[in-house]
């Protein structure tokens, strides 16, 4: 996956302007960029609506976190806490589907190193969840 | 929660954000201090919090550095399998520690870093073409050009520096030892809720060779796919504060973003001193939290 060098590293800056020619992963930054910024506005939304209802309302749950089924019930019904915990499930949500969107678009590539890489972050990101949850 | 404690909190998030953004580091290693010192949140909760808004900066500025692109996408997908491991290792540690061992540890690891950017301030060893320049506050390699050779490790960067006006490209170097220590930032950064960046720039920068501007906007990218492996255990551990986990977020969300445009117009000679600064200043007030002592 990565290798070791025991050269120096090369960081040279030269006078162009633009980057000349396409930037390096530019078929991949693509769609990441789109994924982030649509997930990033996707998690944001509940969380400040939830903060409203908290701060309308003078109190906002703690300690134990619901169920699936009264995360969605609390979403249901205009729950300040349940939202904001949606909003967050979103943001930890990211992560697997950044994984996910690299692995398909270096397939894509033809790039089978950095797939395979990318499969690796997305099974290890998925083992970190169960861990946590089970243990 | 009254009203004047939600505006601390959100000035510390939006503060936290921009300076988290600007140095790489996430965030947390504001946010956890002062949601645990200042505002006396129990430190596991201040952990679990600092976490959920470091997943959500690195988001929001990789989302601005993924398409400017400052991020080396193969070399943070290859630092991150491991990393993300190291989160989960150090979420199940830290949330079986106690808090003045979570105080300790936090303050060890910011007085060591803070060490290390002090006694090695040059950064990124730069090597100028035949007839070219290097860029405006990078010194020299150490032996000169002409004792440096270079191996393809499929990992070379490249991207357009505003400050110098430049594209500077860039060969990774010790990916294999670079991969090893993402590991141990994946365990301080579950342990912690420091994101991890705290470790990957430095890391990036004085050992991979990678500049300063582009180690940052990597080391974002690699938090935005490993930190929720920590911040997971804490939510599963219920160590959450929905009112002010929504205050941290946001704020830090603002912050971000403000503190993305900043890092454009900033020479990384700076970056590095603020980088310092802030650490030794963060390492002493854990210190006097953990041993008791006034700070």
């Amino acid at each position: 996956m990565s290798s070791d060098s025991d050269t120096g590293s090369k960081a040279v800056s030269s006078g162009e302007a633009p980057l000349g020619g396409e930037r390096p992963d530019e078929a991949v930054r693509r769609p990441l960029a789109a994924l982030l910024r649509g997930g990033v506005a996707l998690g944001l939304a509940p969380i400040a609506t939830g903060l409203v209802l908290c701060l309308a309302s003078g109190s906002c749950g703690q300690g134990a976190l619901p169920s699936l089924g009264g995360l969605i019930s609390g979403v249901a019904r205009g729950d300040g806490a349940s939202l904001i915990l949606l909003g967050v499930a979103v943001f930890l949500a990211l992560p697997p589907l950044q994984a996910l969107a690299a692995l398909v678009s270096y397939r894509r590539l033809g790039n089978r190193r950095f797939a395979a890489t990318s499969l690796a972050v997305l099974l290890v990101q998925i083992i970190a969840v169960t861990v946590a949850w089970i243990r | 929660m009254t009203s004047g404690s939600a505006l601390a909190v959100a000035a510390t998030a939006v503060f936290a954000g921009v300076l988290g953004s600007m140095l790489g580091l996430g965030g947390g290693f504001v946010i956890v201090p002062l949601l645990s010192i200042a505002l006396g949140l129990p430190i596991h909760v201040a952990v679990g919090t600092g976490l959920i808004a470091v997943v959500a900066n690195a988001l929001s500025a990789s989302a601005v550095q993924v398409a400017s692109g400052a991020v080396n996408l193969r070399l943070a997908l290859a630092l991150s399998t491991v990393t993300t491991a190291g989160a989960l290792v150090g979420g199940l540690v830290g949330t079986s520690l106690s808090g003045s061992w979570l105080f300790g540890l936090f303050g060890a690891l910011l007085a060591a870093i803070s060490v290390l950017m002090l006694v090695r301030p040059e950064g990124v060893a730069v090597v100028p073409p035949s007839g070219g320049r290097a860029g405006p506050d990078e010194p020299p390699a150490p032996g000169g050009p002409a004792s440096v050779e270079h191996r393809d490790s499929g990992m070379a960067g490249r991207f357009f520096d505003s400050v110098s006006g430049s594209v500077v490209s860039y060969q990774p170097r010790r990916v294999g030892t670079g991969t090893a220590l993402s590991f141990v930032a994946g365990v301080v950064s579950g342990t912690l809720g420091v994101g991890g960046g705290i470790i990957q720039v430095p890391v990036m920068n004085l050992m991979l060779g990678v500049p300063m501007k582009a180690a940052t906007a990597t080391s974002s990218y690699i938090i935005s796919l490993t930190a929720m492996a920590g911040a997971v255990v804490y939510m599963a551990r219920g160590f959450i504060n929905p009112m002010i986990t929504a205050l941290t977020v946001i704020g830090v969300y603002v912050g971000a973003r403000a503190g993305t445009r900043f890092v454009e117009r900033l020479p990384s000679s700076f970056l590095r001193r603020a980088f310092s600064v802030i650490l030794i200043y963060m390492a002493s007030r854990m210190f006097g939290a953990a041993f008791n002592l006034p700070v």
